[in-house]
């Protein structure tokens, strides 16, 4: 009896062994994590200090800010570092968002990025990126005292960018993010330095901090998202789309910037955004810049922390395309558009 | 003999124009009077120039000559519009120039100067701010906010 029970016992440990050692049940466990985590920091009180580190091939920028997230749909973000920004405020209420500027001591009232409808745009985003990478849970860890999940996103593609996340076990906030080039360069390193769980404050302490000038309201006009078809009748000069995109990446839509002059046509991939902006002819500011030709067209270029930025002219009009993807990529987009 | 008298006909004597005998009175006086003899030569010298810059001039007949080489003016040549429109400047009171010159301003200003007032270009730092900006309503995984200001660097 007791030998039949301990083998029993031997074979569901093994069998429980098993299931957690397979990599299938991991990544599923991973894209749990992950779908818990996108919405987590609107669920959580919390105060941290985040270290933010962008790496160019040139330069190393660094950045910290104060981030607190208070239940629910509260968010406060304060810049530290570098001086050049100090002291920008960010106030979202989940109805709007208030950005303050000291440097032209200026406050704008946006739409905010936590409402329903934002939400609604990071599932459907989800959806896309779930395509597109491979998720899967790579181990748990202990950081700075509280037990991590650490996943890993792994692109189908081999120009998407490698992810690795530290997601708090108990709550689900990502506390840490390495971002791996497609030749395996890091790429940016955002880690919280300082972490309190638990924290809840009066939201007026938050508001108190803003100078009490009179803001710039632009919540009506952003935030709208047009199909290909209805930006093309909303605007009065002829439009032009890229042929090619590069391998899963989707239209997510459109939007009118500039008072009605500039149209901004957005594609991601669920975790990279490219931009194509166009206008009628405009002469484009653009330092620290070099100039690339490919055939008859002359493209001005500069990489910036967060990606490459390129600009040029055709057809009387202007355009201007960000993102983060390998120069190949972009030059196949250039000139695909019609 | 008197100086006076030797003046009034030197000229003659440089030409060659006095007869014998005036011609010896007057050699005479320039050996004794100083003072003409420096007349006569200071009138010597003008006439030399002046014979140079006679024989500088062109040739009789050369003016009919080179009007004669001359391409004929075709009767479509416009010149007489260039003419009137010359013509219609100068007649212009100044008011009226003031006006045109102030016009000409005005479509200068309108053409060169207001589209870099009016926001006619466009530093590159709006579209980056804007791209940071649907990175993070449209990443999954996109922090808030932390690399926004990242473009404010080049302000």
């Amino acid at each position: 009896m007791r030998l039949s029970k301990l083998g029993v016992g031997l074979l569901s440990s093994l069998v429980l062994g098993l299931l957690i050692t397979n990599p299938c049940c991991l990544a599923d466990q991973g894209e749990e994590i992950l779908r818990s985590a996108v919405n987590a920091p609107f669920h959580t009180d919390f105060e941290g200090i985040m270290e933010s580190v962008f790496y160019t091939p040139t330069k190393t920028y660094t950045f910290k800010t104060k981030i607190i997230y208070q239940k629910s749909n509260f968010v406060y973000i304060e810049y530290l570092e570098p001086a050049r920004i100090k002291g920008k405020i960010i106030i979202d209420n989940g109805k709007e968002r208030i950005e303050y500027t000291p440097v032209n001591n200026k406050i704008d009232k946006l739409s905010s990025f936590a409402s329903p409808k934002i939400e609604k745009i990071k599932q459907k985003a989800l959806g896309v990126m779930l395509n597109n990478f491979e998720i899967s849970r790579l181990s748990r860890e202990v950081m700075r005292g509280r037990e991590v999940y650490v996943i890993s996103l792994n692109p189908r593609y081999p120009i998407g960018p490698l992810l690795k996340l530290w997601i708090d076990r108990k709550t689900y906030l990502p506390l840490k993010k390495e971002k791996y080039k497609p030749d395996g360069r890091l790429s940016s390193l955002l880690c919280y330095v300082e972490a309190k769980f638990g924290e809840h404050f009066p939201r007026e302490i938050f508001y108190s901090k803003l100078p009490k000038i009179a803001a710039n309201e632009k919540i009506e006009q952003d935030l709208f998202y047009y199909s290909r078809e209805e930006i093309k009748k909303r605007v009065n000069f002829p439009l032009s789309f890229p042929a090619y995109l590069p391998p899963g990446y989707i239209f997510q839509g459109g939007e009118i910037i500039e008072r009605e002059r500039t149209v901004k046509l957005i594609y991601t991939d669920g975790l990279e955004v490219i931009i194509l902006f166009q206008r009628p002819y405009t002469d484009i500011l653009m330092r620290k810049n070099q100039w690339i030709k490919w055939g008859n067209l002359r493209v001005r270029f500069k990489e910036s922390p967060h990606g490459k930025v390129f600009t040029w002219n055709k057809d009387k009009k202007t355009f201007v395309l960000i993102g983060e993807l390998p120069l190949e990529e972009f030059v196949k987009i250039i000139q695909s558009i019609k | 003999m008197r100086c006076d008298w030797f003046k009034k006909n030197l000229s003659a004597y440089i030409d060659g124009e006095v007869n014998f005998l005036t011609r010896w009175r007057i050699k005479r006086h320039l050996k004794s009077c100083t003072d003409c003899y420096k007349d006569y030569i200071r009138l010597k010298n003008l006439r030399k120039i002046s014979k140079i810059i006679l024989l500088k001039s062109p040739e009789p007949g050369f003016y009919e000559r080179l009007q004669a080489k001359l391409p004929r003016l075709s009767p479509n040549i416009t010149l007489k519009k260039t003419g009137s429109l010359a013509k219609f400047w100068m007649l212009l009171p100044l008011p009226g120039k003031l006006a045109i010159g102030g016009v000409a301003i005005l479509i200068l200003f309108l053409l060169v100067i207001y589209p870099h007032l009016s926001g006619s270009s466009l530093n590159i730092n709006k579209f980056e701010e804007e791209y940071l900006r649907s990175k993070e309503i449209f990443s999954v995984v996109e922090e808030p906010a932390p690399p926004l200001l990242l473009v404010s660097e080049e302000r």
